[in-house]
């Protein structure tokens, strides 16, 4: 039986590397990444589940990390915003603006990755219903949503063995 | 080079990897937190408190009270506030005690042991029952109570905290002789911010006197000075740190937490002691953007030509008054909307109920002023019979009219609302009629204008520092916090104009230090560019000057022959002869090893000029440097049976003087445009029969999300430059939403043949008044 | 951040997960099972719930069934609604499902989490109101599976303490019957329902079986409506008389406002379901 009492360590696979961590068994992963691993990509915006700040891929899907348990996370892989590189769905964001204050950027970029992993060939509405998990206050999201298509579209390409231009996903 | 290109905001890449920080993002191990005990009640007195059990918590190194605060009264205008509530608790989530503990978990426990006796009071809670002869009174003592920054007049014995007026004409007159005139009444209710990131503070307070602070504030310098103010101490001891803010909106501008948390560590001898707003708190404790209640009678004479008008506004404070004050001169300035009328009587009442106070919000009132004017409007070309669009563009106020404040107007100080209103009827494909669509669906639209000037105090400041690096590039300081419009990114692209140089070799800093930083007055009334682009204008001037000089000596000419572009100081007449900055940037070394010069220090300021207050009276002064005037719409398809509706089409075109970073420019208004239609459509903060928050939280305070923003953007600019701003840019950081209430409220009251005179319009509010017109 | 402390613990069986609940319970402790946890942690965070130990049950092999055993489709109380959602064993209940919260949500919410949670919409309830459902259960009453009727009362699941709800079933055939959901909610896509509800046809009858959350305290079989309506239109029948109680008057909607939206639900979902119900 897994168990985590009082003050604990533990160890998480996060962002592919075994990190060790403190935790208490009330700890979300939330606070396990900010506090203990010092990944303060993930913000808290509402620690309520509600505005998405905070999300996290575990095991490939976009979670609130708030939402969950440190022990929850236990055996599962997590991945940070810390863990991107230069990703498609990054530049994306970049190329279209697809922030202002910067504060939403990272949870939106990991339910953009998560879509871009699991349903790379998603049509907008998906896309939509995937990004619905978050709240943005400062864009019109109309530049997220464009961001988003375009990162898609291009791994759907890059699957096809061909690749899009910079030029041609800038918005005229 | 630099000016009108669409340059990425300077720290961009860090929000792509998790890399910007922002104020809670950089705690440090080892500080203390403190959690607040807040008021279960909208008024009641307290009777006890009982620290005991709290203290002897496990972790909690202090309990702090009103007792700690000695009397302590804050306030940007009227210093009616204390910190931590003292006898009387006036509002629903206000903090009356803080418990200073190792960690949050021991600080939260802390405030749970915590008992406090507490009497309940009646309460008033909107702005009706406030002005209800003998109405429990929120300030008993409103006449004790110091005016840090009048003009502000509160009447005693009354629920009202000020009164503003604009007299201009004979407005009683003028309506009587009108052909038409219309009356309607207006309710709009408080909203909240929500902005992303929660407010937090950190203070410690050093054994050599200097407190460190680090908060996420609009207004740094202003927590500087008000700290230092409260404290009795040097504004000099104060450092106030604002790193990146994840929006504010207005919402960052109160000095509340701050307080708070140099109060904490007082009681803690000065150790670093942090205060962080959970999303509840943030929205129950502090403030939110002010609602109001609005009655407008607006008459024409039978060409439809605007003839005179009647407002009063009864602004909803809350509890205290921050910066409501300001806010209703702000609304007297502009009360007449963008058009030409000589006859003006306006009241703006500020008036105290028991829920949490107000502060600015995007836009400082004109984004409810402007639902009143535009609705009115509407209003009066149906009487008429003309059509709204018209009507507008004949009653526009024009280069040579004075304003309500009687500031007359130049083509550079408005900009032209003709234009908007025409570009922005074009890109909506204007049709004032609505469409049928079938299936019980219909199609209509609706515009609104909007103008406004900054309503900054008559001394505003704003300082640039430019210091030179060896290698030639420039690192330019100046005291705008970063909140999300990219103002550092501004003020780097009006330099590398200036200076003709490549951006990229101009360095900026996101975090603010007041102790390094110059002043700016605050990260507010969209005056960024303004305020500091002048100063960065003079900043460069200076620079180019000290430049020259040395380059003279090393060229052997006059500093008159000289030119600087691209780095190097140039003979005008023959550009091959020059000296590269990286030669002169630190001094200027002779083969020999003789150095002259030292490093290129460049410095500039600006300070707002011919501003004055308003006239108690009659409103007459000089409110801001320049305009900004815009025109909005939207297109709804609305379905009379459900009462849904979706914004199918958003247009903005506001007269930016010149864009300067086109697609930086487009986001905003993109922005601003989807806030102003949230609040139109779903945002209010609601309370309770008791005066609870009713919504406290993300769940439940409704704000858009994606896929329900208007399905279509239409954003365009007027360039009409403001002559006195560098490269004639206007402001537009808060504008793209403030005509997007009224305008959807015309489109659906087209829609629906209701009228839409409240907020937010939601399926249920549309659901009732067609249900109040059937009846 | 939770201020409270308490213990995670991850049994591997249901007798172990049921032994460890009613061991720290013996001992006056406040155990509480974790589903996917959505409303305990917020819940911990608020100080609504006050547990000293959470039991995290969703990764026991039972609770996580899904599939068809003699005629009856099974699905585990710990499948995560996107789970449920990626196989999509039964089309009505996906519909349903897929407007709970929002999508990174029901990767953590569980079947079971919303049937038993407080939060009173319980929204994935409703297809399982419209047909012979049964539950599995494990707890003082040994492992048995009951009718859902006999324990989902008032709307809401009556579990003895420590029971655990581990699996529901459904007959099959019932997977395969057209039914239609219609979530209606205040404005927002994102958001607690004002009124929901899931339809299916029923052989032989001309109005399909209904069950409605949202409108009133909790998920009911609209029974006395589905009769109504034998007589008269969605705008017609007397509704007052035939709710278990008048619609909830709150926040989200007024009460002659979610009757109203009630109305135009059932005609919607009649309109869809098409003429023979
Ligand atoms: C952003 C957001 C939006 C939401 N929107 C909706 C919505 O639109 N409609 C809706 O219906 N709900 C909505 N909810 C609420 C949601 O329904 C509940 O949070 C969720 O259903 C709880 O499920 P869970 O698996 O996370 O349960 P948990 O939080 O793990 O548990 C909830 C309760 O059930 C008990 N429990 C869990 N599993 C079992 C079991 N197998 N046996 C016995 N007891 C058990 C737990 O002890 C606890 O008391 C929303 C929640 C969030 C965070
Ligand atoms: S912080 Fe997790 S959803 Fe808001
Ligand atoms: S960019 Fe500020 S919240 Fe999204």
């Amino acid at each position: 039986m897994m168990e985590i009492r009082n003050r604990q360590e533990i160890l998480l696979h996060v962002n592919g590397d075994r990190r060790r961590a403190t935790v208490r068994g009330s700890d979300t992963l939330l606070q396990v990444l900010r506090t203990e691993l010092g990944l303060t990509g993930a913000k808290p915006g509402c620690e309520n589940g509600d505005c998405g700040a905070c999300t996290v891929l575990v095991d490939d899907w976009p979670v609130k990390a708030c939402l969950m348990l440190a022990g929850d996370a236990l055996d599962r892989r997590i991945e940070t915003v810390e863990g991107l590189h230069n990703t498609g769905t990054q530049r994306a964001f970049l190329e279209h603006f697809a922030f202002q204050c910067g504060y939403c950027t990272s949870g939106f970029l990991m339910v953009a990755e998560g879509l871009r992993r699991n349903r790379s060939a998603a049509h907008d509405l998906e896309q939509i219903e995937w990004l619905r998990s978050n709240i943005c206050r400062c864009t019109g999201y109309a530049e997220i949503l464009a961001a988003v298509r375009d990162a898609l579209r291009s791994e759907v390409l890059k699957g096809a063995g061909l690749t899009l231009a910079p030029a041609a996903s800038v918005p005229s | 080079m630099a000016v009108g290109q669409s340059v990425l905001r300077k720290e961009a890449p860090n929000k792509l990897t998790g890399r910007a920080r922002y104020n809670a993002d950089l705690s440090i191990p080892g500080i203390l937190h403190a959690a607040v005990a807040t008021s279960p009640h909208a008024h009641a007195r307290i009777r006890h408190i009982d620290k005991a059990a709290a203290r002897e918590s496990p972790g909690v190194a202090a309990v702090v009270t009103a007792a700690d605060a000695q009397g302590l009264k804050c306030g940007e205008v009227l210093e009616d506030r204390p910190p931590l509530a003292e006898e009387e608790t006036r509002y629903w989530g206000e903090p009356v005690a803080l418990v200073v503990a190792d960690g949050e978990a021991e600080a939260l426990a802390g405030v749970s042991r915590l008992s406090v006796t507490y009497e309940p009071l009646p309460a008033v809670l909107t702005v009706h029952e406030a002005l209800r002869p003998h109405a429990p009174l929120v300030h008993p003592d409103l006449s004790g109570y110091r005016q840090a920054q009048p003009p502000v007049a509160p009447r005693a014995g009354t629920n009202i905290a000020d009164v503003a007026h604009i007299r201009k004409g004979h407005a009683e007159e003028a309506l009587r002789d009108s052909a038409v005139v219309v009356t309607a009444h207006y309710h709009l209710p408080p909203v909240d911010h929500a902005a992303m990131e929660t407010r937090s503070a950190r203070v410690e307070i050093l054994d050599d006197g200097r407190v460190i602070v680090h908060a996420t504030t609009q207004a740094p310098f202003e927590v500087q000075k008000l700290l230092a103010r409260y404290m009795k101490t040097q504004q000099g001891l104060i450092i106030v740190n604002a790193p990146l803010i994840g929006g504010a909106f207005g919402g960052k501008t109160t000095v509340q937490l701050e307080i708070l948390a140099y109060l904490a560590s007082r009681a803690v001898g000065g150790r670093p002691v942090e205060i962080c707003n959970r999303r509840e708190q943030d929205l129950a404790m502090s403030p939110v953007g002010p609602g109001l209640e609005a009655d407008m009678t607006l008459g024409a004479d039978r060409y439809g030509r605007l003839t005179g008008m009647k407002l009063t506004v009864y602004l909803d404070a809350g509890a205290y008054t921050d910066s409501s004050p300001r806010i209703a001169r702000a609304i007297c300035s502009e009360c007449t909307g963008p058009y030409r009328l000589e006859h003006i009587e306006t009241d703006v009442y500020t008036v105290y109920t028991h829920h949490v106070y107000a502060t600015a919000w995007r836009g400082f009132g004109h984004m409810p002023l402007t639902f009143v004017v535009e609705r009115t409007m509407d209003k009066l070309a149906a009487q008429l019979g003309v059509d709204p669009l018209e009507m507008r563009r004949a009653a526009a106020i024009k280069p040579q009219d004075t304003t309500p404040t009687r500031v007359r107007l130049t083509k550079s100080r408005l900009g032209d609302l003709d234009l908007c209103l025409r570009r922005a009827a074009d890109l909506l494909h204007w049709d004032p009629t609505p469409r049928d669509e079938g299936k019980g669906t219909v199609r209509a639209q609706g515009l609104a204008a909007l103008w406004k000037t900054s309503s900054s105090p008559p001394n505003a400041i704003s300082g640039a520092i430019i210091t030179l690096n060896q290698e030639g590039s420039l690192n330019l300081s100046t005291g705008t916090v970063e909140f999300g419009p990219g103002t550092k990114t501004t003020a780097a692209q009006i330099l590398a104009e200036r200076l003709q140089m490549p951006i990229e070799q101009i360095h900026v800093h996101s975090h603010i230090n007041t102790k390094v930083d110059p002043e700016h007055w605050k990260t507010v009334a969209s005056l960024s560019t303004f305020m500091v682009g002048r100063a960065v204008m003079e900043a460069a001037e200076d620079v180019i000057a000290q430049l020259k000089q040395v380059a003279a000596i090393v060229l052997k000419c006059a500093p008159g022959d000289l030119e600087v572009a691209h780095q190097k100081v140039y003979l005008r007449d023959d550009p091959e002869i020059f000296v590269p900055f990286r030669d002169i940037a630190h001094g200027y070394s002779y083969p020999n090893g003789d150095a002259i010069g030292g490093q290129i220090i460049g410095r500039g300021s600006y300070v707002v000029r011919h501003i004055t207050t308003l006239d108690a009276r009659t409103g007459e002064g000089h409110p801001g440097p320049g305009f900004t005037v815009g025109a909005q719409g939207v297109e709804v398809l609305y379905n009379r049976r459900t009462h849904h509706y979706r914004v199918l089409t958003a247009v903005s075109v506001l007269d930016a003087g010149r864009v300067v970073n086109p697609q930086v420019a487009r986001g905003v208004v993109m922005g601003g445009i989807n806030m102003g239609l949230s609040y139109g459509s779903r945002e209010a903060v609601l309370f309770t029969r008791d005066g609870a928050l009713e919504n406290p939280d993300l769940r439940t305070y409704k704000v858009m999300r994606p896929g329900e923003q208007a399905l279509q953007y239409r954003v365009d600019f007027v360039e009409t430059p403001q002559l006195d701003s560098p490269y004639g840019a206007r402001p537009l950081g808060e504008h793209g939403c403030l005509a997007m209430p009224a305008a959807l409220a015309n489109a659906l009251s087209r829609a629906a043949g209701v009228a839409c005179d409240t907020l937010p319009l939601t399926p249920e509010v549309l659901w009732q008044l067609a249900g109040m017109r059937e009846a | 951040m939770i201020a409270v402390d308490f213990a995670y613990r991850r049994p591997d069986t249901l007798a172990g997960a049921y032994e460890l609940f009613s061991d720290l319970a013996r001992r006056g402790e406040n155990p509480f099972y974790l589903g996917g946890g959505t409303e305990i942690v917020t819940g911990a965070r608020t100080g609504l719930f006050t547990p000293s130990s959470v039991i995290d049950v969703k990764a026991i092999s039972d609770l996580r069934a899904l599939a068809v055993h003699d005629g009856r489709l099974i699905l585990g109380a710990g499948l995560s609604l996107r789970e449920i959602l990626a196989k999509d064993p039964w089309p009505l209940l996906s519909h349903i499902l897929s407007r709970i919260a929002d999508h990174s949500v029901r990767t953590q919410i569980t079947l079971g989490g919303n049937l038993v949670g407080s939060i009173p919409y319980r929204e994935a309830v409703l297809p399982f109101l419209l047909t012979e459902s049964a539950v599995r259960l494990y707890g003082s009453g040994g492992d048995r599976w009951v009718p859902l009727a006999h324990v989902f009362t008032d709307g809401s699941l009556r579990l003895a303490v420590g029971e655990l709800l581990v699996a529901l079933s459904v007959p099959e055939a019932v997977t395969r019957l057209g039914g239609v959901a219609c979530k209606k909610t205040r404005f927002d896509w994102v958001d607690y329902p004002l009124v929901t509800v899931a339809a299916r046809r029923q052989p032989g009858r001309r109005i399909p079986a209904l069950a409605v959350s949202g409108l009133t305290s909790g998920p009911f079989r609209a029974l006395r409506v589905e009769d109504a309506l034998l007589h008269a239109g969605p705008a017609e029948i007397p509704l007052r008389e035939l709710l278990p109680e008048a619609p909830l008057d709150d926040r989200h909607g007024s009460s002659a406002y979610r009757e109203f939206v009630f109305r135009n639900t059932l005609e919607d979902v009649l309109e869809q379901l098409g003429p023979n119900g």
